[in-house]
């Protein structure tokens, strides 16, 4: 049954676009090409605002609201980074401000050893994305400036360190807990950089795209473009476009979600099936997104209290680690293993129910993203002009004279009436993309019996969207201390 | 419930770290050394307000959202109230990115300044008191508010 | 099934007052004043916004005092009296007073006018339903139908696409059932 190579190619390649005659491609747009091709003007001006965000994280004043590191790096980049997901792809990775210092140590010192095998997968990302979730409960850091500028030279450290040592990009691969979060979103987002025409690459011997040319590198992240399925690990830094002689690369319009739901085997990630990492991903994703919304109303105080008075402790590091494992570990088990277990009576091949809940939690991605949507979403709406008083403020304590005038104090954003009917659209549509993917995955495991296999997954998504409904529509109540 | 509140915050600010694009990026770790430099150079500085003591209370305590009624008592450190002071308070929440409110309070005792402070949210807030004495001299206090209730 | 969907949403609309504020009294002239006033009558604070324009030939007098007293409808509470601020609006006076709502119930309104230079007074009374804070059913169902409506065509793309993806799978299938065949009979 195995298709020759070339084949598999052209036909990997014809399925990327076979979903319509000419969808929108980015690099096909006058003078839009040229201005994403130059990545630096993107990556540059990043850095300088990193470098602000850490110096005055260090120096300006210990205030959230009037430092620029917990302003800009808790509210504005969170919202940012969320929305050029949902509009665009992986926007962030895109103009990511650690690959400067990263590329400029590896010309001081090129980086010679492998990855270790064993740490290829996410393990190590996700774990990283749950503590850094957990570091900004315990410490609050979204109140603490100097605590941010920490995280962010930890984070420059980290990048410089790894990716020094190690040859590839192990970094945005394996190890950047923002890079997964990237990755498991931008399976919404409604772009994806993929090879235009398959005779192209099917004729094509040099494989540049991969291997690099002499102008550019290949894709660091390994992905061979005409097998490219996808936007997992791709950062969208269009090495690959650079590097083809043919020109033959595009940031083409496609459907959000649709990746979720197949299980072909792709360059550099192969089928979602043999992937449980990528399962642990989606469901860490999903159950992170409410688990980092509760952090912030009034009854998780109420919880804590609770869970505090049961353990007898004051430690609320001990208190959080109790309700992180409950709702990181034990509620997901819970709930997927219950889902799976119902939903594979209906399924033709009885497979674990592991396997099972690994190839449905995909299908909550977008409930998910919704839920990370709609709290990030707040955080930059409610708060978008907020950023330009404190950098008023922070320019004229740098040079004694308000050379950006007086600081606006009363600049805001929307209020939180307005946000909130954009908060509850994003998470119905969340969850109306995950009944979708789910039902294609249900069809796809069970084409007898698709809507009793459906049936507990649809079940399941109403439950979690009502928990994030009701979540959205609590006081938000961001307090430092809960044990008092 | 009343408070005492130590002494005041500091301030501080960013410049421009150079040109982000080509050969200067292998500077930027100089940027950074002459950023953080001139930003503690800007930070921090006493406020010289001769250890005047400021105590507050909300009415209700704890505060609600909505507006709440604040008093604040500013005494010198013989223990004599400090009158005829004009006193504004910003209040923000620790978390970034809400916007701040301002009350402008009055003096309805000697040393004794009211007025109402609205909060937008529950949650952590913290007021800044700026108040210019009568004989000319500004004193600033961080004034911490945890657990605003949402009601 | 719909038709009584729709009768018992309406029906819901029509007695209860939850969302955005809303006007309560349009226009209502009372001597010099022409009297409009919107509520945002929400359990815990809810807000007041008195706006008085000149009614005809009579001007508004500048010094005009708003006081806004509510109660429980039903008189079991003494009413609870506030001083309505006045604010900058246009060539209008506008006037906003915060009280408190402890209850989800029907209150009664009291709004009085007074201008000491003339001696104008005037008095207006009505009830209103006070409802927790935040959007009703109904505004999140009305403001929700364009997610819904991107929902539905993203469902009806995914429909479409997994069919697509089956119809290829089975086309491949065929096209290997057939090709083994072929060698075997070969």
């Amino acid at each position: 049954m195995n298709a020759a190579p070339s084949e598999r190619l052209t036909s990997r390649v014809a399925q990327s676009s076979a979903s319509s005659d000419r969808p929108l491609d980015l690099l096909a747009v006058p003078g839009l090409r040229s201005l994403l091709l130059r990545r630096r003007w993107m990556q540059g001006p990043l850095l300088f605002i990193s470098i602000v965000l850490v110096v005055h994280g260090f120096a300006g004043p210990q205030l959230a609201p009037k430092n620029l590191a917990t302003l800009v790096g808790w509210v504005h980049s969170r919202g940012l980074l969320v929305v050029g997901l949902l509009v665009m792809g992986n926007a962030f990775c895109m103009a990511c401000p650690f690959m400067l210092p990263r590329d400029l140590a590896r010309r001081l010192h090129a980086p010679k050893l492998a990855w270790p095998r064993a740490l290829r997968g996410k393990h190590v990302g996700i774990a990283l994305f749950v503590g850094v979730l957990f570091v900004y409960e315990w410490l609050d850091l979204w109140a603490s400036p100097s605590g941010t500028a920490w995280l962010l030279v930890g984070y420059f450290a980290l990048v410089v360190l790894v990716d020094a040592l190690f040859k590839g990009a192990p970094f945005c691969k394996s190890v950047c807990p923002i890079g997964q979060f990237n990755f498991a979103a931008s399976a919404l987002s409604p772009f994806e950089v993929v090879a235009r025409d398959s005779d192209v690459c099917a004729s094509c011997s040099g494989h540049e795209c991969l291997r690099g040319s002499e102008s550019s590198r290949g894709c660091e992240t390994n992905l061979f473009l005409p097998e490219k399925a996808g936007n997992m690990d791709c950062t969208f830094c269009l090495d690959c476009a650079r590097a083809c002689p043919h020109e033959n690369v595009g940031i083409v319009a496609r459907l959000p979600g649709a990746e979720l739901s197949e299980d072909r085997s792709a360059a550099g990630v192969g089928r979602r099936s043999a992937r449980p990492d990528l399962a642990l991903l989606a469901t860490v994703f999903t159950f992170g997104a409410l688990l980092n919304a509760f952090g912030m109303v009034s009854p998780v105080y109420v919880v804590q209290q609770q869970i505090a008075s049961w353990m007898g402790t004051t430690s609320e590091g001990a208190v959080l680690l109790v309700l992180f494992a409950s709702l990181l570990v034990v509620e997901p088990v819970l709930l997927l293993g219950v889902t799976a277990a119902i939903s594979r009576r209906a399924m033709p091949r009885r497979e674990p129910v592991v396997a099972v809940a690994a190839r449905f939690s995909h299908g909550l991605v977008p409930l998910g993203f919704g839920v990370w949507l709609a709290h990030y979403g707040f955080h930059l709406l409610t708060g978008l002009w907020t950023f330009v008083p404190v950098t008023q403020k922070a320019v004229a304590d740098a040079f004694g004279v308000a050379l950006l005038g007086a600081p606006q104090w009363d600049r805001g954003g929307l209020t939180t009436r307005a946000v909130q009917p954009i908060e509850m659209g994003m998470l119905l549509l969340g969850a109306i993309g995950s009944l979708g993917v789910l039902w294609a995955i249900a069809k796809r495991q069970a084409p007898e019996r698709p809507r009793a296999a459906f049936a507990p997954w649809g079940v399941l998504t109403v439950l979690l969207l009502a928990a994030a409904v009701w979540l959205m529509a609590q006081p938000m109540e961001m307090r430092g201390t809960f044990l008092q | 419930m009343t408070s005492v509140v130590p002494a005041a915050g500091n301030t501080g600010g960013v410049r421009r770290a150079g040109s982000p694009a080509g050969r200067a990026w292998r500077a930027w770790p100089v940027a950074v050394i002459a950023l953080a430099a001139l930003l503690s150079a800007c930070s921090g500085g006493g406020t010289g307000d001769g250890g005047v003591a400021a105590t507050f209370r909300f009415d209700p305590q704890p505060p609600s959202v909505g507006k709440a009624h604040f008093e604040l008592r500013l005494v010198s450190p013989q223990g004599e109230a400090v009158a005829g002071a004009t006193v504004a308070v910003e209040a923000n929440m620790n978390h970034a990115g809400m916007q701040p409110t301002f009350a402008d309070l009055s003096e309805d005792v000697p040393g004794r300044y009211v007025g109402d402070v609205e909060f937008t949210m529950g949650g952590d807030w913290f007021l800044l008191m700026n108040a210019t004495l009568a004989d000319g001299r500004k004193i600033e206090r961080k004034l911490d508010v945890p657990g605003v209730r949402s009601k | 099934m719909l038709g009584l969907v729709l009768v018992l949403l309406l029906a819901s609309l029509a007695s209860a007052h939850e969302g955005p504020p809303y006007p309560v009294i349009v226009d209502e002239p009372h001597g010099p004043w022409l009297l409009t006033v919107w509520a945002d009558p929400d359990v815990g604070r809810g807000t007041f916004w008195v706006q008085l324009e000149e009614d005809g030939s009579h001007r508004a007098p500048a010094d005009t005092v708003v006081h806004v007293s509510v109660m429980p409808a039903d008189g079991r509470l003494d009413p609870v009296t506030v001083l309505a601020d006045p604010e900058a609006w246009g060539s209008g006076q506008k006037h906003v007073a915060y009280v408190d709502f402890p209850t989800r119930e029907f209150w009664t309104a009291h709004f009085v006018l007074d201008s000491a230079s003339t001696g104008e007074h005037a008095e207006s009374v009505v009830n209103i339903e006070v409802t927790p804070p935040g959007y009703g059913t109904i505004d999140l169902l009305i403001y929700s139908w364009p997610f819904v409506a991107i929902g539905a065509l993203w469902i009806h793309a995914i429909r479409k696409r997994t069919r697509m993806l089956a119809a290829e799978r089975l086309e491949q299938e065929e096209a290997a059932a057939a090709d083994a065949a072929a060698s075997h009979d070969g």
